[in-house]
């Protein structure tokens, strides 16, 4: 697909956007809420490849990289020598960044058990997500290729550990359009920084439209939301108007592609004024809702954010990232991480069901993943030095990604790790093929969707990646 | 590759064709040369290019960007309109835009002569510092705060000053470098000399009580051979902190030598010395001279100040005594915040390091006497700050701390002992030179460094055309983009170094080069063949920095201040947001008030943990470390400061004014004309002219009809009582529309 269609029916759908006076830029704005209101001029998707089963995606990202071994990958040959050093020929093929000489396995102290009809393990510290069991796809022979925080991040995000390429989400929207003319394609929440900042989510080489947009938490999510004190609706529709208008004409004399690109945020700056106020709003929600998710109306937390997540979904986005940090237990683990699960393990379970009860999650891919795992060997030296705390230091070869909706085959377990847990044995999912996997799924061939840069067609999935047919329904 | 069995390479992969194996086998023949990488080769001057191309009234640049042009059948783009360059030479050398009676001038006479002299008087400008020190405190990572959780402000403001000057005064390159990595070790040194050296002091800084002193020490000496390493040599050293490079020619050992340099300077950080595991900034400062008329109350703060810090330390120690006390009396109150609740439940013995810290910290701030005291002495060392700054500098250590390699860059993992030297395979030889931060700096600006050079003029390329030759200005390993006219590249590296490391020499040649002075307007078949414009078959046009725009809206509306230096400046921002880190030390914003609230972009408090959003929202590094260079993203987010942030709305009400006082002496037309020239130098076409003047009618009766809106906005906004509220609301609506143009906030 080429840019300059993109463009050209921006130009087009702004033309009939557009058209009315200022007053009616403001209405429009404010009849426009929902995504159901194509009529009025939303981009018009990019055609897909072929039959999408989902049209959106909700990433949850674990900042940091959670113990695989103590949630979702039982070893009891790991905990049968917890204590005992690692063989060296299996150190040598591993890499640990903050683990010097030769390290402690360590078994997981947590109970395992089996949940639903396909009998899926998880551990003790995660009862409630374990109740929808039956709906997941996981995956517990992921593999990325950093060890790095920042470069598995970028990893993660955009196939690449440098900085400079899309993000994930920027392809999304990139491939797909958006479906809603008042809001961003591609919406991070995030209460807590990322290791690469805003390059995780950054368009690198794609417009810059598509970049992700961070809210913030709280009462303004986005600073200079707000218009300036006594300027009501009118007045602002009818400034924006009139500097599109010139906009307009200064791009027609001068051809910079980014004037247009400026237009058009003008209209989304524009119509989130009033979107994005309406979105943040749980006090729309019912209690039950609330509860169900653990969230306070309120208070800024990862519960809330979840359902922020499913209302932004309802609206339209593209792609939702949520971000939740405090993974990264290099350290005191077996504090640490009931901490960590409890946060996400009741909003977790809670997004599920309620996409699946809003009839949403068949066109919803919901991705839950950090940017890579924990070692199934002790880390007794925090990265200050200090001791007598056990972690788990990171670990690239194999850890566990969960998928679900979105036409994700449900109560499927894929791929097998080693009696250690340290490789992959069977089924090895490559961040590539978690790519390739998840635009198949959005309807777009991965070989096929590229973005010409610097005399080269660029890939999310560069010249790898393999769709995992095994895990879609 | 030959052999047969389990042998043969490349291990359990395909084997080779016999096509590749013959390649391979020739290139062994011949001898197996390998060149070097280009980067590490010194740069020459290629033939003088002159006697092929003898096009009069041109730079040596242009010689290079013609060829690269004729290759794809291109040419030059024509020279831009008199308005336009002119609008693009001042944002270049000074950040700030020209005032419509320099375009006037220019337009009555664009010659090249005119032209030459108007490059002179601004290169001659005291503007020209601030506007290019801000690539340099991107590089420098200056900030007014320590970083990390506690993130305290601190004073380091005279070094950005500093910066300024070095600028303005056209300091030599070489110099510049020496003054900043080494000024203290300069023979008499100066007080100038050692306030340069604040460069390496712009580390962040962890002051923690929940990490190791020699941890924090350490991150400090990584960042700086790391900030060395970028800035310099735009290499990426820091991958070698744990394991030799994977791509350049760095080894860990590499590494740890130049670690060494700067682990004999005196320690940053030390603890708070008040018992708890809290630090503070420490290591050398100087204090800038008092003015004479300052001098009394300088002494009087002085003993004050010296006062009560004893009575603080007393007082301290007296509640201390009476912490367990207080302790057994609160056991069960609850109205005590829950975490300090939970601490108190457990016995003194059993608590963390850390919670007794906590528990420490919230029972002083609650003791009324030592938070008396503190208070006290935070303003008293706030006004001292003011009339006797002082800014940290760099000193050596009388005893230096040994230098180990780190095994996997772990501090529990000391491996041999390393001295202070430069990486073995980047040229010069490390010999020669003094073992110390002043061999360091000499290293990197003799003649021999391939890479200083380079790296200098390619960053000042990219500040002006948006983008370096190499691409990746901070990274010229193998890792990085090749440049894209690498003869170029090395032609004003010799420059450079030939004309005494003058950095307005390269600037100056750069701007008057034909290449500059291209228009910027595009067509969509150019587009296709230099989509990016890295051919630059084009004038250069891309968004301006965060501080530009905000220096150009003010200059554009008449607010902005045009004092030079001092302390940190606080414009308007969103409330509570320095509230938001928790356990941060300082957590009030207080708005400056009068002219300080329209200083330009440089000198706006720069705190690590919530900088000013606006910039942010425009790209602007938080400047954790060093930024090379800044992203250029286009947003929503900017779409909404421009229109919502306060400061930009005083400023259309503050051009409202000026234009509807021109609209009653001189009419509506050359108001709108005034105004449109004021942000885009040029004059409005014809179909631009009459958009605005729509508008403006348009507005004027929509508040005719509107008049309590009218009425409100006149009242909140307008400068001068007088004025017709409808009048005035609709001269408004034209002022936000004319801050918010692409053209106002893009160098085209």
């Amino acid at each position: 697909m080429e840019i300059s269609q993109d463009i050209l029916a921006l130009q087009a759908n702004r033309r009939a956007f557009l058209s009315g006076s200022a007053f009616g830029l403001g209405s429009i704005a404010l009849s426009t809420l929902m995504a159901t209101s194509k009529a009025l001029g939303a981009e018009a998707p990019v055609s897909t490849h072929f039959g999408a089963k989902a049209k959106r995606v909700i990433f949850v990202y674990l900042i940091g990289g959670p113990s695989q071994v103590d949630l979702f990958d039982p070893k009891d040959e790991l905990r049968r020598l917890d204590g005992q050093k690692i063989p060296e020929s299996i150190l040598a093929t591993s890499k640990f960044p903050f683990i010097s000489g030769t390290p402690n396995l360590m078994g997981s102290p947590y109970k395992f058990a089996r949940h639903g009809q396909s009998a899926a393990h998880f551990s003790e510290l995660l009862p409630q997500f374990a109740s929808v069991a039956d709906d997941l796809a996981i995956v517990r022979s992921m593999q990325t290729e950093e060890v790095g925080h920042a470069a598995a991040e970028l990893f993660f995000h955009t196939g690449f550990a440098r900085l400079g390429r899309p993000s994930f989400g920027c392809w999304t929207a990139y491939g797909l359009g958006t479906e809603n003319q008042n809001l961003p394609s591609y919406v991070v929440l995030s209460g807590q920084p990322t290791y690469a900042g805003s390059n995780t989510w950054g368009a690198g080489f794609l417009p810059s439209r598509h970049q992700g947009v961070k809210f913030r938490s709280g009462q303004e999510p986005i600073f200079y939301l707000r218009n300036p004190e006594g300027i009501d609706a009118d007045d602002q529709g009818s400034v924006v108007d009139a500097v599109n208008r010139l906009n307009r004409h200064q791009a027609t004399q001068v051809g910079d592609p980014e004037i247009e690109t400026r237009v058009s945020q003008y209209e989304m700056a524009f119509r989130m004024q009033s979107s994005v106020p309406d979105l943040m709003n749980l006090k729309t929600e019912s209690p039950s809702t609330l509860d169900q998710y653990g969230a306070k109306a309120e208070e800024p937390s990862f519960a809330a954010n979840c359902l922020i997540a499913r209302r932004l979904s309802e609206r339209g986005v593209r792609f939702v990232q949520v971000c939740s940090n405090n993974w990264d237990h290099h350290e005191d683990i077996y504090t640490a991480l009931p901490r960590a699960c409890q946060q996400v393990d009741r909003p977790l379970a809670a997004l599920i069901r309620d996409l699946k009860q809003r009839g949403m999650l068949d066109e919803t891919l919901v991705i839950i993943s950090g940017e890579f795992g924990r070692s199934p060997v002790v880390q007794d030296t925090a990265p200050n030095g200090r001791k007598g705390r056990p972690g788990r230091d990171h670990h690239k070869d194999a850890f566990t990604t969960i998928l679900c909706g979105g036409g994700a085959k449900p109560g499927v377990t894929y791929g097998a790790t080693d009696d250690l847990g340290m490789k992959p044995v069977e089924n090895p999912v490559h961040v590539h093929d978690l790519h390739a996997t998840a635009l198949h799924l959005l309807g777009i061939d991965h070989k096929r969707l590229t973005y010409r840069y610097q005399g080269r067609n660029f890939r999310l999935t560069d010249v790898h990646g393999r769709v995992v047919q095994e895990i879609l329904a | 590759m030959l052999a047969s069995g389990p042998k043969k390479m490349p291990l359990n992969k395909e084997p080779l064709t016999k096509v590749e194996i013959d390649k391979l086998s020739e290139w062994i023949r011949e001898g197996a040369r390998f060149d070097e990488h280009w980067s590490l080769v010194p740069p020459v001057k290629k033939q003088q290019m002159e006697s092929v191309h003898p096009v009069p009234a041109e730079t040596g640049i242009d010689q290079f960007i013609r060829d690269a042009l004729k290759q794809r059948g291109l040419t030059l783009a024509p020279k831009a309109t008199p308005p336009i360059l002119l609008r693009r030479l001042h944002l270049d050398l000074t950040g700030l835009p020209p005032s419509i009676e320099q375009v006037k001038r220019f337009e009555a006479n664009p010659s090249e002569a005119a032209y030459r002299s108007v490059v002179e008087e601004l290169l001659a400008s005291p503007r020209f510092g601030e506007k290019w020190a801000r690539h340099w405190l991107d590089l420098a990572r200056y900030s007014d705060s320590s970083g990390y959780q506690h993130d305290d402000l601190r004073s380091v403001w005279p070094y950005r000053d500093w910066v300024i000057r070095a600028f303005n005064d056209d300091k030599p390159f070489d110099q510049f470098t020496i003054e900043q990595l080494a000024g203290d070790l300069l023979p008499d040194a100066t007080i100038d000399q050692k306030i340069a050296t604040g460069f390496h002091r712009n580390s962040a800084v962890n002051l923690g009580g929940d990490i190791d002193l020699a941890e924090s020490l350490h991150m400090i000496r990584v960042d700086r051979v790391n900030t060395t390493g970028t800035v310099w040599q735009a290499a990426t050293w820091g991958c070698a902190q744990c394991h030799t490079h994977k791509y350049d020619p760095f080894t860990i050992n590499d590494y740890y030598s130049a670690l060494a340099f700067f682990s004999q300077a005196e320690d940053d950080v030390v603890l708070a010395g008040d018992g708890s595991l809290r630090k503070r900034n420490g290591g050398p400062r100087v204090e800038l001279p008092v003015a004479p008329e300052a001098k009394a109350e300088h002494a009087v703060l002085v003993s004050r100040r010296s006062g009560l810090e004893r009575e603080l330390g007393l007082s301290k120690e007296r509640a201390i005594r009476d912490q367990a006390r207080w302790e057994a009396s609160h056991a069960a109150d609850t109205t005590l915040p829950g975490n300090i609740r939970k601490i108190l439940a457990v016995s003194p013995a059993q608590r963390t390091e850390l919670d007794s810290f906590r528990l420490r910290e919230f029972y002083l701030d609650k003791d009324p006497e030592t938070s008396r005291l503190k208070a006290e002495l935070d303003s008293t060392v706030q006004r001292l700050t003011l009339i006797a700054p002082e800014t940290f500098v760099m000193a050596e250590k009388k005893a230096p701390t040994r230098t180990h390699v780190l095994l996997r860059g772990n501090l529990g993992s000391p491996g041999p002992e390393v001295a202070a030297s430069t990486p073995k395979a980047f040229a010069p030889a490390w010999s020669g030179f003094s073992p110390n931060r002043l061999g360091l700096a000499k290293w990197l600006v003799d003649r021999g460094n391939p890479l200083t050079a380079r790296v200098t003029v390619n960053r000042i390329w990219a500040e002006i055309f948006g983008q370096g030759i190499v691409l990746t200005s901070e990274d010229f390993g193998r890792q990085g983009e090749a440049p894209s006219h690498p003869d170029l590249l090395d032609w004003l590296a010799v420059e450079f170094m030939d004309n005494g490391w003058s950095m307005k020499h390269v600037i100056r040649e750069i701007v008057l080069s034909s290449t500059y002075r291209q228009s910027s307007t595009v067509s969509a078949e150019i587009l296709s063949v230099d989509p990016a414009n890295r051919l630059l078959s084009r004038g250069p046009r891309f968004r301006l920095e965060a501080e530009a725009i905000r220096d150009t809206i003010l200059a554009a509306s008449g607010l902005l201040s045009h004092s030079l230096g001092g302390p940190p400046a606080y414009p308007a921002q969103p409330d509570n947001l320095w509230s938001e880190i928790s356990g941060a030390d300082v957590d009030k914003y207080v708005t400056s008030s009068g002219d300080d609230r329209y200083r330009r972009g440089i000198y706006t408090i720069w705190r690590r943990g919530n900088p000013y959003p606006s910039f942010l929202n425009f790209d602007a590094s938080p400047r954790l470390d060093c930024t090379a260079r800044r992203i250029r993203t286009n947003t929503p987010l900017q779409a909404l400061t421009l229109l919502n942030d306060p400061v930009y709305t005083e400023a259309a009400a503050a051009l409202a004014t000026l234009l509807m006082d021109e609209a009653e002496t001189s009419g509506p037309g050359a108001a709108l004309e005034t105004g449109f020239r004021r942000v885009a130098a040029r004059r409005p076409s014809e179909a631009e002219a009459e958009v605005l003047r729509d508008e403006l009618q348009t507005r004027v009766n929509h508040y005719r009809l509107n008049q309590a809106k009218a009425k409100s906005l006149s009242v909140r906004y307008s400068r001068s009582s007088s004025a017709d509220p409808a009048n005035f609301a609709a001269w408004f609506s034209i002022a936000r529309i004319l801050l918010n143009l692409d053209e106002t906030v893009t160098k085209g």
